[in-house]
């Protein structure tokens, strides 16, 4: 079976890296992507399929909060930013990930 | 940012199409930079505008996505639902007509009984401060049943209970008016009167107060001599005086017992009663103040007493249950098994549990009927959803859920029935005015008013809301998991659906057996009704009653007459009577058989311990003549002579029941009874019987003078005082038809100003109120079973044209290859036979059980054996029906050209 290279995000973990991610800045949908595509060097790519909603979901939580303002195109974008609780939340989240990895690591080690 | 929560929420709900565009207007920006990006690493704009799509994947499925994130998606589609849903309806309008017609009728009806109990049971009595008032009854350990108090032990219970501020007794009775003391109002017959006898406190308990003139005071509790003082009702104060203020102070002769208004009391109050008295009386005018205080043996006594501030039902009950004790500690030999009590004053108050019982009958009889009417929906629905078989699989091919599907198809339904449950209610009121119109008019012959407050009411009306939605979720939900749970393949290629779907022809053919057996059931209850209440016409009572005519008189005295020319008017009427043309007998006596009014008495034999634990049996003053009037044949023995009556000499004319009762296998003659005791009292001023040795000279056959419905237990026939005035005659003429109205003019031959009531016994036997239970039951009943049995047949008709559409090509097929019409008719017939067979069998059944367990419960009504030609005949006739209703659509079926059938798609 040969490795396809791509990795299936759970809905967890994209909560997670686009609080990260936003935690550095306010941006756009298509920033965010980028961005996370960027640094994971292209492992972690997210369909705008799960993308979006994912956003949407977190602006309904009260996590990250939406804007219109203007884009470099010159056309105008919905701009996100966190939230004092989405901080909070991102910290929460970021350890629970933590100790989950740590975790799986042991076992995936064992003898 | 919690408390944002609803306000986003409703902002996406409100500002739908607005979050839609901008949810566009992001995605679309989304997909230009994707598009740059693509044309910056090389592409050429085509193909990065297309490699950006496919990247993108389906905007309208990112977009359903985002709006199920919203959250607001199940309103919005419950809106989607319904709009779909009307109009879908209005497009198949027959069909739409047909389930709101059945729903409208099964839920109009379960409506109709809910207004009844509601405004009868339900709501609060009219009167300041309800919550306060507290009904206390007489009951007997194991059985539901309430009884009346003595006067002696309301009195006992009134002095020594510390939880009410007032407590009243109240004793209902059936009355004559019979004259006006002064020539200012004639009464010209004896008109009946509901009466209710009432202490002093009665209104004051209720918090009520006469509208015009005074109330009953503290002082005539213990007149000993009329006039006594009475209060008329505005409702009849209206209808009969039509409001004459020169009503009050007016001396009126009720039954016999005179009595003088004094007060009018406000209009449509009706205390405890189930109808609003006429003429409220000083209970001190049902006898003796002092020796009712002593008698403990007559009950005649309803208590209605109000709590004082602060006071609960659960301290009134405690003290109430401790007071009891003691009263049967203090007379242990009146007292016996009876319990006490204590309820919160409704309107129906003694009648409480035979309400309840009945109420509950026929609120499971409605039920039945909004059963059938909801499978009949449901069939409906079925064959609708089969029709739209292809655009649901269409749906659910395109990525639809089946919970999504399941939900429109259930919200059609809901709304379908939400719909059918306004018609209901309007219908409800409509027809509820009807039959309370109808009602009233025919109980007001014995008087009083009958007043069925039916003004919408909001519990009503959720009554029928909530019931609407139970309605329309229960039978739709079936049908829609049934038509969702579809092969989309074979679906799509239209396949036919007699091949594939054979587990959906059980839950059709389930649902024809089910509404033929309620609807069995239902007229199996009618069928042993309407048996019941012709047996009641006809029984033979043991006496004459077409050629008898009563004469009700009132008395002379109220004309000032003097004792001696009351006897000489009466020996004048007798002779007028004596020579009546045609006549075979004339008799006088204290009270007509079946008239409703009974009077009991203990009897025993003379030579026994004491009389204290005997039996009553009715008793009735006659005089000579009576069973040669009465054609009632003597079985031995003789009757009274003229000289017996003048001594009033201690003889007794026995029934022979009571004779074998007293002396089984004996001869009865020149035995001799007890009869009577010395505490007990006679309304209206008239002697109760007491004698510790009476000689039987005659043995007469058994009569139903209590009831149509059971014989008498034994009867007593006593000879007449003469000092009494001959209140009612018994006359039997011979061969004329309109004797009544002769024998009026004659006692007014007599004398001019007397009020003479005259009526063929027949005639009041026939509207009396036995009768007149069970004609109403039984037409309630034959209404329901024969609603229940259209919607059956409109349901037979409607699923068997279902199936036969469904397999009209399989029928073209087999004519192509050579079938007969008549083999295809059976073939076709054949499983709906199946189950409408299926449906009478348990039908049968279930109307059998049915009617079992009514006549424990309302014996009245449901005893006697069920005819088991009645049920035969039901059952082929409902058999019957349905199969005529099967053949139709099949016989259509069969007609069709074979060639254009197979084309058909």
């Amino acid at each position: 079976m040969q490795n396809s290279g791509k990795i299936d995000l759970l809905q967890g973990t994209l909560d997670l890296l686009i609080l990260r991610t936003l935690s550095t800045g306010s941006m756009h949908g298509w920033s965010i992507s980028e961005r996370i595509e960027q640094i994971s060097s292209d492992v972690l790519q997210i369909g705008q399929g799960s993308l979006y909603p994912a956003l949407h979901r977190l602006e309904r939580q009260g996590w990250i909060k939406a804007e219109w303002g203007v884009s470099e195109l010159g056309r105008r974008a919905r701009f996100y930013s966190l939230t004092a609780r989405g901080r909070k939340q991102l910290e929460i989240e970021t350890e629970n990930w933590l100790r989950f990895s740590a975790a799986v690591g042991h076992v995936l080690r064992m003898t | 940012m919690y408390w944002k929560q609803p306000f986003q929420w409703i902002r996406s709900l409100l500002f739908r199409s607005r979050a839609d565009s901008e949810l566009d207007e992001e995605l679309k920006f989304h997909l230009e930079m994707t598009q740059r990006k693509l044309a910056a690493d090389g592409s050429a704009p085509v193909d990065a505008r297309r490699q950006a799509a496919i990247l993108f994947g389906g905007t309208e499925a990112v977009k359903e996505q985002c709006r199920d994130v919203r959250g607001t998606r199940w309103i919005e589609d419950f809106f989607k639902d319904c709009v779909f849903a009307l109009r879908l309806l209005r497009k198949d309008r027959y069909y739409t007509i047909a389930a709101t017609l059945a729903l409208a009728l099964g839920i109009g009806a379960n409506a109709a009984v809910f207004t009844i109990f509601n405004s009868v049971a339900l709501k609060p009595l009219p009167v300041p401060d309800p919550a306060s008032l507290v009904s206390i009854n007489r009951t007997a350990p194991g059985t539901p049943l309430t009884g009346l108090f003595s006067f002696a032990d309301y009195l006992y219970y009134r002095d020594r209970n510390t939880v009410f501020s007032s407590l009243a007794a109240e004793t209902p009775e059936h009355l004559r008016l019979a004259a006006s003391g002064s020539a200012g109002l004639p009464v010209t017959t004896a008109e009946p009167l509901v009466g209710l006898f009432v202490t002093s406190n009665y209104l004051a308990t209720f918090g009520v107060h006469p509208v015009v003139g005074h109330n009953i005071s503290p002082e005539d509790d213990a007149r000993t001599a009329g006039p006594y003082p009475a209060l008329m009702s505005e409702n009849y104060w209206q209808r009969r005086f039509s409001g004459d203020p020169g009503v009050l102070g007016q001396s009126f002769v009720v039954s016999g017992v005179s009595v003088q208004i004094v007060g009018i009391t406000p209009r449509d109050f009706m205390g405890t009663r189930p109808e609003v008295p006429d003429i409220w009386i000083a209970s001190s005018a049902l006898g003796d103040p002092g020796r009712r205080a002593l008698d403990r043996t007559t009950l005649s006594c309803a208590l209605t007493g109000r709590l004082k501030p602060g006071i609960t039902l659960a301290q009134a009950r405690a003290e109430f249950a401790v007071l009891a004790t003691s009263l049967k500690n203090d007379y242990p030999a009146q007292a016996r098994q009876w319990n006490v009590l204590v309820s919160p004053a409704t309107r129906f108050a003694n009648l409480h549990f035979a309400f309840m019982r009945l109420y509950a009958v026929l609120q499971i009889a409605m039920v039945l009927v909004l059963l059938i009417a909801c499978t009949n929906v449901a069939g409906l629905l079925l064959s609708r959803a089969a029709t739209r078989q292809r655009e649901i699989a269409v749906r659910l091919s395109l990525g639809a859920s089946r919970a999504r599907l399941v939900r429109q198809l259930v919200t059609e339904g809901t709304l379908l029935a939400a719909v059918a449950g306004i018609f209901a209610y309007i219908f409800a009121l409509y027809a509820m005015g009807m039959i309370s119109r109808q009602i009233s008019a025919s109980l007001a012959a014995g008087g009083g008013t009958m007043v069925i407050d039916l003004t919408p009411d909001p519990r009503a009306f959720g009554y029928v809301l909530v019931l609407s939605l139970v309605a329309g979720i229960s039978f739709a939900l079936m049908p829609a998991l049934q038509s969702t749970r579809v092969d989309v393949s074979s679906a799509l290629k239209q396949e036919m659906a007699g091949f594939g779907f054979y587990h959906k022809g059980r839950l059709r053919g389930a649902l024809i057996a089910a509404q033929i057996s309620v609807c069995l059931a239902l007229l199996i209850g009618a069928g042993l009704l309407v048996q019941q209440s012709l047996r009641v016409l006809a029984v033979d009572p043991g006496f004459e009653t077409k050629s008898v005519v009563s004469l009700q008189i009132s008395s002379p005295q109220e004309l000032g007459y003097t004792a001696g020319r009351i006897s000489e008017l009466q020996s004048r009427l007798e002779q007028r009577l004596h020579a009546f043309p045609g006549l075979v007998g004339v008799a006088f006596v204290s009270r007509t058989p079946l008239d409703g009014n009974v009077t009991t008495t203990r009897v025993t034999r003379a030579d026994a311990a004491s009389t204290a634990e005997a039996q009553r049996y009715p008793y009735t003053y006659i005089s000579t003549d009576f069973f040669k009037t009465m054609d009632i044949p003597l079985r031995r023995g003789r009757e009274f002579t003229a000289e017996e009556l003048a001594a009033t000499a201690s003889v007794a004319v026995v029934s022979d029941a009571l004779a074998q009762r007293l002396w089984p296998g004996e001869d009865a003659i020149g035995k001799h009874l007890a009869v009577g005791s010395a505490t007990e009292t006679h309304y209206y001023g008239g002697r109760a019987p007491l004698s510790s040795s009476m000689e039987v000279i005659g043995v007469a056959s058994d009569i139903y003078s209590q009831d149509v419905v059971l014989p008498d237990p034994g009867a007593l026939y006593l000879p007449k005082p003469p000092s009494e005035w001959n209140a009612i005659a018994l006359v039997h003429v011979h061969g004329d038809a309109n004797a009544a109205a002769a024998l009026v003019n004659e006692v007014h031959a007599a004398e001019p100003n007397l009020a003479v009531n005259a009526e063929t016994l027949s005639h009041m036997i026939a509207t009396g109120e036995a009768s007149a239970t069970f004609h109403v039951s039984s037409i309630v009943f034959l209404a329901i079973g024969l609603l229940g049995f259209v919607l059956a047949s409109i349901g037979v008709y409607s699923m068997v044209a279902y199936t036969v559409t469904q397999q009209t090509r399989e029928v073209g097929i087999r004519m192509a290859l050579g079938a007969q019409r008549g083999q295809l008719l059976r073939v076709l017939l054949a499983a709906s036979s199946r189950w409408i067979a299926a449906g009478l069998v348990a039908g049968v059944v279930i109307g059998f059980t049915m009617v079992r367990v009514l006549g424990t419960q309302i014996p009245q009504l449901f005893s006697g054996a069920a005819n088991p030609w009645v049920i035969l005949a039901v059952s082929l006739a409902t058999g019957a029906f349905a199969m005529i209703a099967a053949y139709f659509p099949a016989r259509r079926a069969t007609l069709l050209d074979p060639a254009t059938v197979l084309r058909w798609e």
